[in-house]
């Protein structure tokens, strides 16, 4: 089953496996705050994809280490609540925390050479929570591991359990840290930026067989990116992220073919087409990021948007629903795209940017 | 790492010549005539010039110093002049005595070192980090004759528990021994202790942070385990490089704490024939404290190859 032909039928309601609400992250002294996420919502249900996009520095990471309770030092949840499964997680002991890390939702992290312990062979950094957690012997977990490594496609894993990280190319690492993530049967896989360091032509394997094994395990899937081309063949919905607020969320389709938002826009029209005549350039977001210690007032994007109004600059603009059916939320006032007339679903753009 | 290890081997050939010479020349800037300690301010001229005759004194500085260094070829370090037997004989003799403070002092220092700047690492900024800083600073600033003095003036003569002086003959067992080698280890490991526990902290301050400690964590792998198994081997490389330099160190350090309580090794020795002019004996033993911390030193870079695999492959 894709998630994909269910999307087209949003009405029935699937109880939410991972749901985030009014999620903010603050680093810092509470006097002075440095609010990196802010009242960030989201729900992704059993199987479902979900597409996280907005550029570095715009909170994604934030939001997902802040869900598994893993922000750096100085970090902390300053607002709203994670459950999972129907428990609220900042109100479990460390204890159990720890059991929903690894077992409920499992992390795969971008650097991958730097996310591996440079000191421990391959096998045994796999097999450490299963031997000292699952119960497994250290045979079965051996074995456990063996099949781990063919499952995500590298070649003589038996062998590989005997190497170290830096002894792996950088795509055979990143598998290892799939085959880390899935080891304890997670229901919820986060991928973090998860082919950031990998080759274009790796990148495409890498999201795939991380789309099989979701589809394998029935595991929901976070994929987090800053590239909408990575997301599109296999996100459900995606939820656009700028200066640690989210200000689009809609469905894979709705994003691509009729996205309501200045900065979402910006953002396909900054992905390479293959159609796109020689000659033309890609159009670049003018301006920078926001800086996170700066406080912008209104929308965070209004020094870098092309149709902000005064009123941009005074208040953070609602959440507005596109559509009656309330899946997909955006957060302008202007509203720029709005179609000019009761139309049919408008010709989807080709943003695939090379992926497929 | 065989090849590796043989050329770390040759590159003591160079550290011996220059510590010979460094001592050699040294020894012979201290002031007074060898032969007034040797033969008493009474002697005869005659009788001295024959003793500069037979010690080869007369020669010029470069000449014995060849003489010296044809005889160390030979293992002849020269006859000690205060024990009246080969200074080879005299240091293989208190070596072992040495060594054995030295090490019971390494090792007190490595493991409450590194458990104390583990322990401080995992809470960075707290009571027990600060508490900790606190003690180093102490440990680091007081010099070790004093410690060693006020540590006899508390257990030895206060509350009378622990012997202050001196080492036991073997009849009368361990738990004598240990309690004779209390203080002096306690005293010898002190200052090591803070160097190490400095380092510990803040080597596992840096990789508590890395990615791979995350990654353990998001698969719900426990604090215990994490400062065991992915803190700790990434810090050590670090740690062992202190740990090796401080064994040296402690060689040297080992003059002041024997004089200090009597401890029969290499460094009373020492400090007993720089009193008496005993420069044979002088010249012998800074050769092979020399020596001892060299070869640390290529014990602790074949132990770093050992932690760091990335090393080993290159």
């Amino acid at each position: 089953m894709t998630g994909k032909t269910q999307m087209t039928h949003p009405a029935q309601p699937v109880e939410p496996i991972l749901s985030v609400d009014g999620l903010s992250v603050s680093y810092g002294s509470a006097r002075q705050p440095l609010n990196v996420v802010k009242d960030v919502s989201f729900d992704v249900a059993p199987g479902q994809v979900l597409g996280i996009v907005g550029e570095s520095g715009s909170g994604k990471s934030q939001t997902v280490l802040a869900v598994l309770q893993l922000l750096a030092e100085g970090g902390r949840i300053s607002g709203g609540q994670v459950r999972f499964e129907g428990a609220e997680l900042q109100s479990l002991s460390q204890r159990r925390m720890r059991k929903v890390r690894g077992q409920g939702i499992a992390l795969i992290s971008q650097d991958a050479l730097s996310s591996l312990n440079p000191s421990m062979k391959i096998g045994r950094q796999m097999a450490e929570p299963l031997i000292a957690y699952d119960g497994l012997s250290a045979s079965a977990a051996r074995k456990r591991c063996t099949e781990l490594l063919e499952l995500v496609g590298i070649p003589a894993p038996a062998h590989r359990l005997e190497s170290y990280p830096h002894e792996l190319s950088g795509g055979m690492r990143q598998r290892v840290l799939i085959a880390m993530a899935i080891s304890r049967n997670p229901r919820v896989l986060i991928a973090d930026e998860p082919t950031t360091a990998l080759d274009v032509t790796i990148q495409a394997q890498i999201i795939n067989l991380i789309d099989d094994l979701r589809k394998e395990l029935g595991m929901a899937l976070v994929l987090i990116t800053h590239d909408l081309g990575v997301v599109a063949g296999i996100a459900d919905r995606i939820s656009v992220m700028y200066a640690g607020r989210i200000v689009e969320t809609a469905t894979t389709d709705q994003i691509f073919a009729a996205s309501r938002h200045p900065y979402t826009r910006a953002l396909l029209s900054s992905i390479p087409k293959p159609d796109q005549p020689r000659g033309e350039r890609l159009k670049p977001i003018p301006g920078l990021p926001v800086d996170p210690r700066e406080d912008v007032r209104g929308c965070a994007f209004n020094p870098r948007c092309t149709h902000a109004l005064a009123s941009c600059t005074e208040s953070l603009p609602a959440m507005i629903a596109a559509e009656d059916d309330g899946q997909h939320l955006f957060r302008c006032p202007v509203d720029p795209f709005r179609p000019a007339e009761a139309e049919g679903p408008r010709a989807r753009l080709q943003g695939n940017g090379g992926m497929s | 790492m065989f090849a590796f290890i043989i050329r770390r081997l040759l590159q003591i050939i160079p550290v011996i010549i220059g510590v010979t010479i460094a001592t050699f020349f040294l020894t012979w800037l201290i002031p007074g005539d060898p032969t007034n300690v040797l033969l008493g301010p009474g002697a005869s001229e005659e009788s001295r010039e024959r003793l500069r005759d037979s010690l080869g004194l007369d020669q010029s500085l470069v000449t014995q110093y060849l003489i010296y260094m044809s005889n160390l070829l030979t293992g002849d370090l020269g006859q000690s002049i205060s024990f009246s037997s080969p200074v080879s004989e005299v240091l293989f003799r208190l070596m072992g005595n040495t060594a054995l403070l030295a090490g019971a002092a390494i090792f007190v220092a490595s493991v409450a070192g590194i458990a104390a700047g583990t322990w401080a690492a995992l809470r960075p900024g707290s009571f027990r980090d600060r508490g900790l800083t606190i003690v180093v600073l102490f440990l680091n600033s007081m010099p070790s004759f004093w410690l060693g003095l006020v540590l006899i003036l508390i257990f030895g003569l206060h509350l009378r528990v622990l012997p202050v002086s001196g080492m036991p003959d073997p009849q009368s067992g361990l738990l004598t021994l240990l309690a004779h080698m209390a203080l002096p280890t306690i005293t010898l490991a002190a200052w090591s202790l803070a160097a190490i526990a400095r380092m510990t902290r803040s080597a596992v301050l840096e990789v508590i942070n890395n990615d791979y400690v995350r990654t353990a964590r998001s698969r719900g792998v426990s604090e215990a385990r994490i400062v065991l198994f992915h803190a700790l081997p990434n810090a050590i490389p670090a740690v062992l490089t202190v740990i090796g330099i401080q064994m040296g160190f402690l060689f040297s350090g080992a003059v002041l704490t024997e004089t200090v309580f009597s401890w029969p090794g290499v460094g009373l020795a020492m400090f007993q024939a720089i009193s008496s002019r005993d420069i044979p004996l002088i010249q012998g033993g800074i050769l092979m404290l020399a020596l001892i911390f060299v070869l640390i030193n290529l014990i602790v870079d074949v132990l770093y190859v050992y932690f760091n695999p990335k090393i080993r492959l290159n």
